[in-house]
């Protein structure tokens, strides 16, 4: 398949073939849907949400500026369609537990990677505990390493509200970790 | 846990698979919208012309009947002339019922190569 950059696709598309869109959903499909997943905290919701997403984002093309990179763009998408989720059914989330094997390189030896994993288990059990615009906060800085402009944008928030987001999640999240660990102790 | 520790260790967090199929479903999604939209307009076009025409039938079905004959009958005795007679309205239905078939036409054909695609 010819690789083409997003603003040729987006042109592609613009210009009727509907084709060129499936590059834009293969390159950001699975971002777009780990976003959708750390929000809802449903795997199938999450296929829904991120689908719901590039169907929006393809219906709403026109309005995308191809100056600005497309990542935010369709984040910002799949962040409103995941919020909206959550406030239509919130009563039936259930965390997400179960996560695949790591891919990241195991330097530290069999032990040190296994205790890693317990904590990183811990902190997005915890983490599926907040309210979802903090989830969708944390998600985007520290799993999608966005900038904190980029959040901003995606969100569709000031700057400044997003540093307070950040700042609150995660001290809710550490408030979290401690009572999940004082549970446990007990 | 600070701010360095909590992205040292979520950004390291694996990804989840995208469920299998996912980009030919988004696909499969935007190809569903685009006939549906050609099929409404199909419709539109279609249906009160072949209610016209049906009503036409019924309150005019002798005059077709003998614009027919007059027809069949000019070109078995192999004259030039028969004489029939077909209203504006009717014409425009016709005309609108052809539109019709030709949006219902491409739906059909945009339907059979998405669903093509998706199965190879």
């Amino acid at each position: 398949m010819l690789t083409r950059t997003d603003q040729e696709a987006v042109q592609r598309c613009l210009a009727g073939d509907t084709d060129a869109f499936s590059t834009l959903v293969e390159r950001y499909g699975g971002r777009v849907y780990n976003i959708a997943l750390r929000i809802t905290n449903d795997t199938d919701a999450a296929a829904d949400c991120a689908q719901e997403a590039f169907i929006r984002a393809y219906r709403a093309l026109h309005q995308y500026h191809p100056d600005l990179p497309f990542g935010p763009w369709i984040y910002r998408i799949a962040t409103n369609t995941s919020l909206n989720h959550v406030q239509r059914w919130h009563a039936h989330e259930t965390p997400v537990e179960e996560f695949p094997e790591s891919v990241e390189p195991d330097h530290a030896g069999p032990e040190s990677s296994a205790l890693r994993r317990e904590e990183l288990d811990e902190v997005l059990a915890a983490m599926a505990e907040l309210p979802a615009h903090y989830r969708a906060a944390l998600a985007l800085r520290h799993m999608q390493q966005l900038s904190y402009q980029e959040v901003a944008d995606s969100l569709g928030i000031p700057l400044g509200t997003v540093k307070t987001h950040l700042h609150r999640a995660r001290a809710a999240l550490k408030a979290r970790l401690a009572a999940r660990r004082m549970q446990r102790e007990a | 846990m600070n701010e360095e520790d909590l992205d040292r260790l979520l950004s390291v967090a694996p990804p989840q698979a995208l469920p299998f199929g996912f980009r030919d479903r988004v696909m499969g999604r935007l190809q569903e919208r685009q006939v549906a939209w050609e099929w409404i307009i199909a419709a539109l076009f279609a249906i009160p012309s072949l209610v016209f025409l049906v009503r036409q039938v019924l309150v005019h079905g002798e005059d077709f009947v003998q614009a027919m004959a007059n027809v069949v009958t000019a070109a078995s005795s192999q004259t030039s002339d028969a004489f029939f007679f077909v209203d504006g309205l009717t014409v425009l239905a016709l005309a609108l019922l052809g539109i019709a078939c030709a949006f219902a036409a491409h739906a059909l054909l945009v339907d059979a190569s998405g669903t093509g695609r998706r199965v190879a």
